[in-house]
Parts: structure tokens; sequence; C-alpha cells
């Protein structure tokens, strides 16, 4: 998908009708709405902030990426995998990886959302070594089985290769900025779900079952290094607080809708069942 | 130019402008120059080889002007105080205190200590809380960890003030859950420390 100019409307459009959902049992304050909707607008652009220099990171890894001959694509992989830093930058670089084996595309971008350095130390510092393990566990299940899924998927097998074409092509544009612009994109519709889900639910809700906790992390979809602290205090027990970090990165919004960007519907559909199977095993673990 | 190129040069406008307002240090756990810098290798992305120069200034402009609308004080967390321990990098009065409720939360219960943090008074259907804010990444990943108040005399301080509050700990069930209080509490401000302990 290249960028669509009619998008970013839209998506800047989503928190302002966030922010209008207004507890129904209240009486309606013109003051309290505006200040409410100016609160769900400073968390939205928080999060497109904040995304800004890992997309921009990741699209300029993208470009090198491109530059380099076709054999470099496990030194790309690897160096994708050890990449300090947060989810947002796989927005930015996922296209360097549509002409690459399936089988290696999938795993590289599920496992550097769900198992990044970062992600793992910030998972062993909030809640300790035996669920990092978990984590551990879970991402793998959930990236073997992507590429697994990926690799005998002969359906989408051409579609990749179209839309990689598009994207350096498609808009007449720079490929970097068209990249970063489809990228942002991607994120904003992500931050705006995020929004609405904060502003129904808050950071407050029980997630006391992993079904529930993990429907709460992908819905949330909050990044890598923040999604441990966010279970420590919001989910209690440790199963559920797996699930909801796993489901975080690997059934958000946020990879979805960059996996259905670049790799078409159906794997991005594959994908999720594998992320589901990978918060299953996670949670298995934990417990 | 392109529609791309419109969006990155209007996201490079805003990148820089919030460094400059300060807006992204608030909004954000990045650091000003981290922004500043990505403001500015997206503004040459988007002037490189554009057409029309003018019109990239242009957007550029017009991001500039729309962080000019971001906040440049914190937003509320989503969500109340949590009274469970976030994590054990961030270091804090409040956070050992919490801490140690965690991992052994008879040896500190019934006891008298004493933990600094932002007050948040009392409404009608809540008590006063003592916080602290936990930003992992961005405004929207914060969350607010802290102890539920209840004075033993009255007390009037502004919300925000940054405190230190003096109880004894208790825990009280809250829709099922658990929070921890502190019981029969003083509370004193500390404007002078606010800098220092943040």
């Amino acid at each position: 998908m290249t960028f669509r100019t009619t998008t970013f409307p839209l998506v800047v459009a989503a928190p302002a009708i966030a922010g209008m959902l207004l507890p129904v049992a209240s009486h309606v304050d013109a003051r309290d709405a505006v200040g409410r909707i100016g609160t769900v607008f400073a968390w939205w652009s928080s999060i497109v902030l904040a995304s800004l220099p890992y997309v921009t990171l990741g699209a300029l890894f993208a470009s090198v990426r491109e530059l380099l001959p076709q054999r470099c694509a496990r030194i790309a992989a690897l160096a994708a995998i050890v990449a300090p830093g947060c989810d947002c930058a796989s927005a930015g670089y996922a296209s360097a990886f549509a002409r690459e084996s399936p089988a290696l595309a999938g795993f590289v971008l599920v496992w550097t959302s769900a198992a990044g350095p970062a992600a793992l130390l910030v998972t062993y510092d909030a809640l300790g070594a035996h669920l990092l393990l978990a984590r551990l566990a879970g991402a793998f299940a959930a990236a073997t089985l992507t590429a697994a899924m990926w690799r005998l998927d002969v359906r989408s097998a051409r579609a990749p290769d179209r839309r990689a074409c598009q994207q350096s092509h498609g808009s007449g544009s720079p490929p970097l900025c068209d990249r970063i612009a489809s990228a942002l994109c991607a994120l904003a519709v992500s931050a705006s779900f995020a929004v609405i889900v904060m502003t129904v639910f808050g950071h407050n809700s029980a997630l006391s079952s992993p079904v529930i906790a993990a429907a709460g992390g992908a819905l949330m979809s909050p990044c890598s290094t923040a999604d441990a602290v966010i279970a420590r205090v919001l989910v209690h027990r440790s199963p559920s607080q797996i699930a909801f970090v796993l489901a975080a990165q690997t059934i958000d919004i946020r990879q979805l809708v960059t996996l259905a960007r670049v790799f078409g519907p159906r794997r991005c559909a594959l994908a999720a069942l594998a992320g589901v199977a990978g918060c299953a095993v996670g949670a298995l673990c934990a417990t | 130019m392109s529609g791309a190129q419109s969006v990155v040069a209007f996201a490079a406008g805003v990148s820089i402008a919030s460094a400059a307002t300060g807006a992204s240090a608030v909004l954000t756990a990045m650091p000003s120059w981290a922004t500043l810098l990505t403001g500015s290798i997206l503004a040459s992305c988007a002037l490189a080889g554009a057409s029309q120069r003018s019109r990239s200034f242009a957007y550029v402009a017009c991001g500039v002007c729309a962080a000019l609308w971001l906040p440049t004080s914190p937003p509320p967390a989503p969500g109340t105080v949590s009274t469970r321990p976030a994590s054990t990098a961030v270091r804090g009065d409040l956070f050992e205190a919490l801490d140690r409720l965690d991992s052994a939360p008879n040896a500190i219960l019934g006891s008298t200590i004493a933990v600094t943090g932002t007050w948040t008074p009392a409404t009608r259907d809540d008590l006063a809380t003592v916080s602290r804010r936990v930003v992992s990444c961005c405004a929207a990943d914060a969350v607010d960890v802290g102890f539920d108040v209840r004075l033993l005399r009255d007390a009037r301080v502004a919300a925000g003030t940054w405190v230190r509050v003096t109880g004894t700990v208790g825990e009280r069930v809250v829709d099922g859950d658990i929070r921890f209080v502190l019981e029969h509490s003083h509370v004193r401000g500390l404007e002078d420390a606010a800098q220092i302990a943040r």
C-alpha cells in the first residue's frame, strides 16, 4: 500500500471523536468536554511524536538495505533483531523484507516486535526472570509459526513483490519519503484505536484472565518498552501479564496494520493466528 | 510534490517545533535533541528532490504551527493511581515502599513510613493520593503509582503539589482489588525539593 492522502485527515479526526465519548451517566459540561478532547489529543500526539525517531531510523535502514546486494539479507535480518529501541521502527523497515524469503521476513518482524533487546530488558526489570523466559518462549513460538505459515502460504506468494514494487515507484515520491509517510499513517491509525480504548476503559480495568488481558494488549498496543510496566500495574496474574505483553506486540493493531500494508491481509491474518498461539504458549510457560 | 512528501514535511515541522517549545520533552521520554535531529532528517528528506520547495516549506510551517498547539505541561495519565509497583529501575522512597510491599507485605503493613510524590486531593468518591509518574515511552503509556491517603486532619493542598506524606501503611479492598493506603497521615508541601526529587 502506498501512502494515501485521504487517510491522514481520517486518522487525525479519530482522537477527536474518541474525546467526545463522554461518560453517559454524567452531565455534559462544555469546559470538561474541551479539556477531555485536549487530553485525548495529547495522548494521540505523544504516541505519534515518540514513534517518529524510530520510524525514521527504520525507514533509513530499509533504504540502506536496498542498496546492499541480495546476499546481505541475513545480515540485515540480524541487524534488525539486535537493534535496540522500540518496535515502532519495524513499521519503517518492514518493507525492506518484502522481497526476502517469506519465512525470514515473518520470523524477523514478529521476533523483533515481541522480543527486541529493549523489551527484554524492561520485562526482566518489571516482571522478573521467570516471565522474561515466558516472553521469549511465546515470542519464539509466534515467530516460528509465522515463518512456517508464510512459507507454506502459496496463494499470496506473488503479492508482496507487487506491493514492494508499488512502494518503490507507486506514488512518484522518493522511496524514503513514501516509507516514512506510510509507516506514520499506520502508526496514526493504531494510535487512534489506542486512545479510543484508553478513553473508554482507561489504564485501570481489571484484566484478570489471559484472554481479556490479551485483548486489552492488542487494542491498546503499547510500545515494547512500556508493555511490561503497564502489565505489572494493570494485570495481576503472571499468565495474564505475559498474554498482555505478547498480544501487545504480535496481534496489536500497529503490527497488523504494518503487516497488512506490506505483505497483504492474508499473511497478516496468518501472523495474527501465530500471535494468538504465541500468547497461549507464553501464558502456559508463565503458569 | 507528492502527498507523502507533504506528510514528511509536516512531520518535520512538528518535530522541530515540539523540540523547541519543550512539548516533546513533556509528551515523550525521548530527549529533545533526538526529536530535533529527527525533524532535521525529515526536513531534508522532504526538501531533497522536491520540485516545489516553497510548497515543502509551507508544509513545514504548517507543522510548526500545529506543534504550537501541543501541550507544554504533562497531560493526565490514563487511569487512576495504581498502588502496585511499576518497575525496580526507578528510584525514590515511594517506589521502594511499593516494592517492599510487593515482595513482603507483612513486613511493612502497620508500620509508619514517609513517602514523597505528587498530591491529588480527595474527591467525593476517591481518597486523596500521593503518587509518582512512570513514563516509559510517551504520555499515553504513563502510569501513576502511589498510595491512597487518609489524612488525620483536613489539609488544603493544591493538586499537583510536591509533598511528603507520613502515615501508617494499611490496605483496603476496592472493587475486589487490594489497594494500599496511608492511614492517620500528615502531609507537608515540599516546593523546594520538587526539582531535586524529580
